[in-house]
């Protein structure tokens, strides 16, 4: 298994040999195997300045100079995958990774890495045999496989999250009159909703009616 | 007609018989109508824009490939080769910066039944959070005599996905079943019917083909064994659809 480290620390802050690295390598190379694959990969999620999202390439077990490629979001199997939110299986349409001919693979498949409605990435388990394809067994497999992986990079980012707000240093300036107000109206609703938690919905549609009447019910 | 003569009959045989031609439409990531395999099957061609003040469904040119993903084009061809009475709609709801967004898919599906299209194929599923606007549509589709065709998700998470998981939908489930003349009734789950969806020959767009697996691209094939039906039996209601298909189940 190898791995971009600067490309997996940029995207999901993981850091070389640490906890989740080695689950993340022990996922996919576990995956793979149990399919039946030649070959795995995990690629993470990149939003470009105009809006775009591609995929990119971080681990694979092997093949090195995929490292950093990019596949455009509903490009090929992988990008289909992406773009629909569900596990892909096909042979390959996407012409800008892999090298044609005996160097493609012959089938693939690519499961997305979801936290919630969220997107981060995609995991692919390609096949250079013919005759070799992927079928529903493998499909809930390698899903399943995506959603551990998926857990594994958001743990990190909460623990980053945790982190940070444990180092951000301790300041004794008073807060201002909308901060002292808007720690004192959170305040009041969680207690509120710690001491009758069974009127959460009425709770809930309460606080939804004063956001539209302030106007900044955005959904 | 009645039904029992209706039963009397095969797929096998259906398709052998001169049949009218039905309006399909393939509500997806556009059709590539240019590709041979699809050349004079697609009759119409529409995508759906997000602007800021909501959805617009615009006409485009036929043929053309509206086609960014090529989703849309393997279901199509599916149907085109597994019915050729279908006349096929190619409703875009996927593709762009938008690709996926719950608003626009609404927004297609609705057009679709607005346009009074005898099935609609949806080889994609929504959550949750759209289920009642798509059971409102649903319900429409199902009393305009408007039969609807869902892909169940490849790999369910929280659901099956919506609207497949309604009853006024044809639920479709991915199987290995080597031919794609046959379906399964699933016998009690939300989603009915499996058919054949594993390594299924599609076009591609810009001409060629690949083999792909999954729910996707099951769908298209009841929507097709569907289209013949109706091509033989116009005045056929969604639930006696569904009565043949499970009396032809395997």
């Amino acid at each position: 298994m190898s791995t971009s480290q600067a490309l997996m620390a940029s995207y999901f802050a993981i850091a070389e040999k640490s906890p989740e690295q080695q689950v993340l390598d022990l996922l996919l190379a576990l995956g793979t195997q149990v399919v039946g694959a030649d070959n795995g990969a995990l690629l993470a999620l990149k939003t470009n300045a105009d809006g775009s999202q591609s995929l990119v390439f971080l681990l694979s077990s092997g093949d090195t100079s995929l490292h950093g490629k990019e596949v455009p979001l509903g490009q090929g199997i992988t990008g289909m995958a992406a773009a629909t939110r569900e596990v892909q299986i096909g042979s390959p349409t996407y012409g800008g990774v892999h090298v044609a001919g005996a160097d493609a693979p012959k089938y693939v498949m690519a499961a997305p890495m979801l936290m919630g409605d969220e997107l981060i990435g995609v995991i692919t388990a390609a096949t250079f045999k013919e005759g070799k394809h992927f079928g529903r067994d493998d499909a809930l497999l390698f899903m399943r496989i995506a959603s551990v992986a998926a857990l594994v990079i958001r743990q990190r980012r909460q623990l980053d999250a945790v982190e940070a707000l444990q180092a951000a240093p301790d300041t004794d300036a008073p807060l201002r009159e909308e901060e002292r107000l808007e720690r004192a109206v959170i305040t009041s609703v969680g207690r509120l909703v710690r001491a009758a938690p069974d009127k959460l919905p009425e709770i809930a549609a309460l606080v939804l009616a004063v956001e539209k009447v302030c106007g900044t019910a955005s959904r | 007609m009645s039904l029992v003569e209706v039963l009397g009959e095969s797929f096998e045989g259906l398709r052998a018989r001169a049949l009218a031609p039905v309006d399909v439409a393939v509500v997806d990531s556009g059709v590539d109508a240019t590709h041979p395999d699809l050349a004079g099957r697609v009759v119409r061609q529409f995508h759906v824009d997000w602007t800021e003040g909501g959805t617009e469904v615009l006409e485009r040119q036929v043929p053309e490939c509206s086609d960014t993903f090529g989703h849309g084009t393997a279901v199509a061809s599916i149907i085109a080769r597994m019915a050729p009475n279908a006349r096929i709609w190619d409703i875009r709801v996927l593709g762009g910066n938008n690709s996926g967004k719950g608003e626009i898919l609404v927004a297609g599906f609705r057009y679709a039944i607005d346009q009074q299209i005898r099935v609609v194929n949806l080889s994609l599923a929504s959550t949750a959070k759209f289920a009642s606007q798509l059971a409102e549509i649903c319900e429409k589709a199902y009393r305009a005599n408007i039969l609807v065709v869902a892909a169940k998700r490849n790999v369910p998470v929280a659901d099956n996905g919506f609207p497949a998981e309604l009853s006024t939908c044809v639920g479709v489930d991915s199987g290995n079943f080597g031919t794609n003349l046959k379906v399964k009734f699933t016998g009690g789950s939300p989603i009915e019917f499996m058919a054949h969806g594993e390594d299924i020959e599609v076009a591609v767009p810009g001409g060629g083909h690949r083999r792909q697996t999954g729910t996707s691209l099951a769908t298209p094939t009841v929507t097709g064994l569907c289209a013949l039906l109706l091509g033989a039996y116009p005045a056929l209601r969604p639930f006696e659809i569904k009565a043949v298909l499970k009396a032809w189940s395997i």
